[in-house]
């Protein structure tokens, strides 16, 4: 096969830069002390991880106000984690290590009486009018079906696939609750294997 | 070597599609599940299962969740008031230095968020020590001559294209590797030659199965997905070439609007491994 000489990739040319909007980066290892920064830092955290750490501490079993308490704490304490120039790998899992463990010292607080009533979030509190109460109705079904059918699990199970269903990679759960990969996948197929039952 | 075949259970499938089975397993996971029909079936529907979950959650319960302004303005002020616990003034010397690094800050953190914004987004891989795409001094990506009128409509059955088995231990030698073990890699064409890709040494990387987050059943779908394009005229010949060579980690983001491999692309081998 003729070959009709190597094509240059734009960027590769004459030893030119091949530096790409990640490689000129700033350290990660830099400390952060401006605190202007770290709050705008923070605030775009707050943005992107927000409901997702909501709807996480919903179904650990929080009533709203107190999900919405243990979220503004979760986010207080990382602008200090970032303040004081700590560790700054993989920040949406620190995010959700330090609400579950500040959710489930805030649920032993209020006691399980109060946290009953959101033990899954119940969805026909819905202040939200953007669907009709018909189909709010039958998609909280379809929740409550779920639900139903994974309320026999262990609560470890419910976490991770709770964790899982917000985005984390398997490792990034075994790390936030403090177990091993092996115990997260033993979860995650018996959480599975519940939902196949619900979904039949 | 004969190998048990033995099924994948759900707790490894549920691992292989979040990336996180370890190296040994996956590699036997994915040599499995190219052949069995079965449990490609099993992993798309446990993913579907926690999908379809997922998907139910966060309607029941998005509606629920209280606007966000509120909740903004009080972190604002509870983050304004523990900065002052601290006032931190900092010598006018430093100012400069302080806000070069402020800029660069944020500009790392909407990186991050970019690219955990999506559900079980990465973290950026730093470029030097990525696997994924070959080193671009050993493997730039070489083209022979041919242009779109002779490689569309593609060739069916064409069957891929022999590489030499000294051409083959120059370019695993040159890639550091002096005694490959048989069926860990795929002699990948860096450029295929269904794409005007040339077989010569430029053009050739050893793509391992191990490290399976950008595998080669990944690079085989996008590479099916360009030349469909190629064909059909959503881009050019020379702009499919160049986005497998530059990237092609980048461009199958780009083309499956996705921020990790598809399901389904995981046990998609069109290549066989060398061997």
């Amino acid at each position: 096969m003729q070959a009709r000489g190597a094509w240059t990739v734009p960027g590769r040319a004459g030893g030119a830069a091949v530096a790409g909007p990640l490689a000129a980066a700033a350290d990660p290892k830099a400390p952060a002390v401006d605190a202007g920064a770290v709050q705008r830092e923070v605030t775009a955290l707050f943005d992107a991880h927000r409901r997702p750490v909501l709807r996480y501490l919903l179904s650990i079993g929080l009533a709203i106000a107190d999900a919405e308490d243990v979220a503004q704490e979760t986010f207080l304490a990382l602008f200090n984690h970032l303040r004081r120039g700590r560790p700054r790998t993989n920040l949406p899992g620190w995010v959700f290590r330090t609400a579950h463990n500040l959710g489930l010292k805030k649920r032993r607080l209020v006691g399980r009486a109060r946290a009953a009533s959101g033990l899954f979030g119940d969805p026909r509190q819905a202040a939200d009018t953007s669907l009709d109460p018909e189909a709010r109705l039958a998609v909280a079904q379809r929740y409550e079906r779920m639900c139903a059918a994974l309320r026999a699990l262990p609560e470890r199970d419910r976490f991770c696939l709770s964790l899982r269903a917000e985005g984390l990679r398997y490792r990034e759960i075994a790390k936030t609750l403090g177990i091993s990969l092996g115990s997260v996948s033993n979860s995650m197929r018996r959480a599975a294997a519940r939902l196949q039952e619900a979904d039949r | 070597m004969l190998r048990k075949r033995r099924h994948v259970r759900d707790g490894d499938l549920l691992l292989l599609a979040s990336r996180d089975l370890p190296e040994a397993r996956a590699l036997a996971a994915h040599e499995h599940l190219a052949r069995c029909a079965a449990c490609r079936t099993r992993l798309t529907r446990l993913e579907s299962l926690i999908t379809t979950y997922s998907e139910a959650r966060q309607s029941a319960l998005d509606p629920l969740l209280p606007p966000s302004e509120p909740a903004r303005a009080h972190l604002r002020d509870a983050v304004a008031a523990a900065s002052s616990e601290r006032p931190g003034r900092v010598p006018g010397w430093t100012l400069p230095v302080v806000l070069a690094c402020a800029a660069l800050a944020v500009f790392a953190a909407t990186i991050a968020i970019a690219r955990h914004s999506r559900p079980g987004g990465r973290p950026p891989v730093a470029s030097a020590n990525r696997r994924d795409v070959p080193d671009p001094s050993l493997t730039p990506g070489l083209a022979d001559s041919r242009t779109r009128q002779d490689l569309c409509p593609p060739a069916a059955g064409s069957g891929p294209a022999r590489v030499s088995r000294q051409m083959a231990l120059a370019v695993f030698r040159a890639h550091g590797i002096p005694a490959p073990r048989p069926r860990a890699y795929e002699l990948d064409h860096l450029v295929p030659p269904e794409l005007g890709g040339a077989t010569a040494r430029e053009n050739l990387w050893p793509q391992p199965y191990k490290g399976l987050v950008w595998n080669a059943g990944a690079k085989d779908a996008l590479e099916d997905r360009l030349l469909d394009a190629m064909c059909s005229g959503e881009v050019s010949l020379s702009a499919a070439q160049r986005a497998l060579a530059a990237d092609w980690v980048a461009a199958y983001r780009k083309y499956f609007g996705a921020n990790e491999p598809l399901v389904e692309h995981l046990a998609f081998l069109k290549d066989e491994p060398w061997q």
